[in-house]
């Protein structure tokens, strides 16, 4: 199984998702208009990922600005990373701009709804 | 609210087809105008975000196949120490009364209620390519944002048409 690399675009983050060392990361915009489309094939990969994953699994996200179509794509996402919580110590790592309340606002929501450990990080301007 | 679309005395203005060239191009305008204005991060990231929210909701549900009913109009308004976001856009009368509900019960809602509802959308959004949208949460999003209530109207165009304007401060 190859990794899952994406180089950003415009509209859509980059993403870099390491099947060995279990290292992920999603950065930058998620604004696609169709997000469904967009994260079909990366939650199809960790489909096959959460068969046989990393003894740990970290995910971070830095994301400057996403849709609302995106973020019931992340919550996705994040429920199959919470499946595989008894082979792989999952942790999400939530970036933001500590001037940046909403997207702060953002991470407690998904902290919220999530039962894996979903740690918010605040980073300087 | 029909003042709220003139569109000379806005800051920013598209008033035309929406689609999918013409969303992207003015998602990148809007982003240009309000890195260069002297707004703080939290107005342009929160007007950003509204944007796009806003526009693609206009993109996704335009009467695309017709010529005359798929035109739309995108304006932002400059007050001081806020920003006035405004679209407008023919739907038909049998959609009308969902929207009305929709936005009545948000603006009903206080910003704690608005957060717990936001919670609770997102808890139950399904993943599926029959529902590409946000699954309701846009407008959710959109009040929790601005912190005000969505202002909208219906003016009549013909026996299927209105013109439905929708209006945010920020």
């Amino acid at each position: 199984m190859d990794n899952y690399t994406l180089q950003p675009g415009s509209k859509t983050p980059f993403m870099q998702f390491n099947m060995t060392s279990g290292v992920f990361e999603i950065s930058g915009r998620s604004i696609p208009e169709n997000s469904i489309a967009f994260y079909k094939p990366l939650l199809d990969w960790v489909d096959e990922y959460v068969k046989s994953p990393n003894i740990k699994t970290v995910l971070s996200i830095k994301l400057e600005y996403f849709n609302t179509s995106s973020s019931k794509c992340l919550v996705e996402l994040f429920r199959k990373l919470e499946s595989v919580n008894e082979k792989s110590e999952v942790t999400v790592q939530w970036y933001y701009d500590e001037e940046d309340e909403d997207m702060l606002e953002s991470g407690q929501d998904f902290q919220f709804i999530l039962a894996i450990p979903f740690e918010l990080i605040p980073m300087e301007e | 609210m029909a003042s709220s679309l003139l569109a000379d005395k806005a800051m920013y203005n598209y008033i035309g087809i929406f689609d999918q060239a013409s969303a992207d191009k003015v998602i990148l305008e809007v982003n240009d105008l309000l890195n260069h204005h002297d707004y703080s991060l939290k107005i342009r990231k929160k007007a950003f975000c509204i944007t796009i929210e806003v526009v693609q909701n206009l993109f996704n549900y335009l009467c695309c196949n017709d010529v005359v009913y798929n035109k739309g109009i995108f304006l932002i308004h400059n007050n001081i120490n806020e920003v006035a976001i405004t679209s407008g856009n023919y739907i038909r009368k049998t959609e009308v009364n969902s929207i009305k509900s929709r936005i009545d019960l948000i603006n009903c809602l206080t910003s704690e209620e608005l957060r717990h509802f936001y919670r609770r959308l997102l808890e139950i959004s399904s993943f599926s390519i029959q529902d590409a949208g946000g699954a309701g949460l846009g407008f959710v999003d959109i009040a929790k944002k601005s912190g005000n209530k969505i202002e909208y109207d219906f003016l009549d165009i013909d026996n299927e048409y209105v013109f439905y304007i929708f209006k945010i401060i920020i």
